[in-house]
């Protein structure tokens, strides 16, 4: 395992941090963390890098405990900040000779290549670099040191979609060689696009850990058909149909299957006279929360 | 080159200070210097008139009849009063090391780097300490200069010691301010405790030479251990060395280890 945890809690006083996280994420694996704001994804990554302590629990990189043993284990580790700041007094290559210094090698070619793919000019000062172009100098001084594990905190946040899909090339690049990614996120195409496993954490306790292809699988979808007339509710009352709500003439409802379901909701909706239908997907926090809200509030990774 | 390491790039971010304080006290030490021919060509009266004021007024600014001599001069006029503006950047500076970096965010980068967080903490105050003999380098420099144009050559190596001295202060002042910014990790709150004692000390310091009740306290303060311009007509006080060194020595430790079991804020 590269990353795992055991009922890390982390309180701020009193304040709730995370509690009892256990987490484990496997080599090679591309692993999307997700959660509403005050969730506890930052608190987590920051116990991730020792840069908080936690109030219990443990954390182990590549099998070693972190608090002994953290300037060894970041010589490994590429890091997007949440919220990134950056010195802003140097150029982009200022800030990445520095780093490059920390890190004790520097391998410019494979930087030039990075700031091109990412359309990035590195003489400029980075105080006058806009938000995007900012990320930019984050992520490539993530990538620089082509780490073996990269934690990242929200990493496509004011990226436009053009970078954004180089940034998963890029994630699928460094996957193919092997590389574990952490990465924090609530874009639902994003963690579809590049995530193997995602976990949600809500209210600092993570309540779920899931396959991203067996959330494909299941396919959960919002419908709502408005029909000529009313339709009585028990007509859909069919399997793979939940959540069904009446308002007049408008039935609303979560499909959640394969093709087989969806095919009998439309033949049942073809028996009415349908005025209008809307389908859509639904976000994965809607997903994750319609999955566990009903089958409990903490379910164990 | 100044981004090989912190310790050169945290240099590397008080050069404008460095340029700054060191010109502008070189500045006012080049005024006092070359006010002090005219000031000795009416020196009689004046001097009746100085040691005729009250104890108070000397204990606050120095002995007036000092002022006779070109050591006791430049010891009022400069090394009396400068240190209480350094302290300014001492505690500005000191408290901005950790936690001005800790505020902005960048902190977290840094620390996201294969680097320990005991290297973090001595790099930089090792930076502040260079910058602190850099200014107070060019401020004697300047004051040299000076002293050489008008032809009082007789205690060149005393001012050069005691600007060191003032610098020796300056980096203690500087070594409680970071101490306090790692243990309050606010600059706001470490800069309020740092002035309280760094220039509270200054106040007590100078008023316990005059106000009895205030007596017992002076050796209590940073400001006691500071020989300043006394040293160009007694040498240096090698005791009070040893204890601003001893307490600079104790503020860093307590930051190293402060800092080592902390939270980094957000």
């Amino acid at each position: 395992m590269i990353i795992e945890t055991e009922e890390l809690t982390k309180y701020y006083g009193r304040v709730r941090g995370i509690v009892d996280l256990t987490l484990s994420v496997r080599q090679g694996e591309v692993f999307g963390y997700l959660g509403p704001n005050g969730a506890g994804k930052t608190t987590t990554i920051r116990l991730l890098l020792d840069l908080i302590r936690p109030t219990r629990g443990q954390v182990r990189l590549f099998g070693q405990e972190v608090r002994n043993h953290a300037a060894a284990l970041k010589a490994r580790i590429g890091n997007l900040p949440g919220e990134l700041s950056l010195w802003e007094n140097l150029t982009g290559k200022e800030l990445l000779t520095f780093v490059g210094h920390l890190r004790g090698h520097l391998d410019w070619a494979w930087i030039d290549e990075l700031a091109a793919r990412l359309d990035l000019d590195l003489t400029r000062r980075i105080g006058s670099l806009s938000h995007g172009n900012k990320q930019k100098v984050g992520l490539i001084q993530a990538f620089a040191h082509k780490p073996e594990l990269l934690i990242l905190d929200e990493p496509t946040i004011g990226l436009d979609p053009l970078i954004q899909q180089e940034f998963y090339r890029l994630i699928d690049e460094f996957k193919a060689q092997g590389c574990t990614v952490f990465l924090s996120s609530h874009i639902l195409p994003e963690v579809e696009r590049v995530c193997d496993r995602v976990g949600i954490i809500r209210e600092g306790r993570l309540v779920a850990v899931e396959e991203v292809a067996e959330l494909k699988r299941k396919r959960l979808r919002q419908m709502e058909i408005t029909f000529a007339s009313p339709v009585p509710a028990s007509a859909f009352d069919l399997p793979g149909v939940h959540g069904l709500v009446q308002e007049n003439n408008t039935l609303r409802f979560r499909v959640e299957g394969g093709p087989g379901v969806l095919d009998r909701v439309i033949k049942q909706a073809a028996q009415f006279a349908v005025e209008d239908l809307n389908y859509q997907q639904m976000t994965l926090e809607d997903i994750f929360l319609a999955y566990y809200r009903k089958e409990g509030e903490h379910v164990p990774a | 080159m100044f981004l090989r390491n912190l310790f050169l790039k945290t240099l590397r971010d008080l050069r404008g200070q460095v340029w700054g304080w060191g010109l502008g006290l070189g500045a006012m030490g080049l005024l006092v210097v070359v006010l002090y021919p005219p000031f000795k060509d009416q020196l009689g009266d004046l001097v009746k008139l100085l040691s005729s004021y009250p104890p108070a007024l000397s204990a606050f600014f120095g002995d007036m009849s000092q002022l006779a001599r070109w050591e006791g001069w430049l010891n009022i006029e400069f090394y009396s009063w400068i240190p209480p503006i350094l302290a300014i950047f001492a505690i500005g500076t000191g408290t901005g090391l950790i936690a001005g970096e800790e505020e902005k965010g960048t902190l977290d980068l840094l620390l996201s780097h294969p680097i320990r967080r005991w290297r973090v903490v001595a790099e930089k105050f090792a930076a502040f300490v260079v910058a602190t003999i850099l200014i107070c380098g060019l401020a004697a420099l300047c004051l040299v200069i000076g002293a050489v144009m008008i032809g009082e050559t007789q205690a060149l190596d005393g001012m050069v010691l005691a600007s060191l001295d003032m610098g020796l202060l300056t980096i203690t002042g500087g070594a409680f301010s970071l101490m306090a910014s790692v243990i309050f990790r606010r600059r706001l709150w470490a800069s309020a405790t740092a002035i309280v004692v760094v220039i509270g000390s200054w106040f007590v310091e100078s008023l316990g030479k005059v106000v009895e009740v205030m007596e017992p306290y002076r050796p209590f303060t940073l400001f006691h251990y500071y020989t300043g311009g006394a040293v160009l007509t007694e040498g240096v006080n090698w005791s009070n060395v040893a204890v601003l060194v001893g307490l600079t020595i104790l503020f860093f430790a307590i930051s190293l280890v402060a800092f080592q079991q902390r939270d980094l804020a957000v």
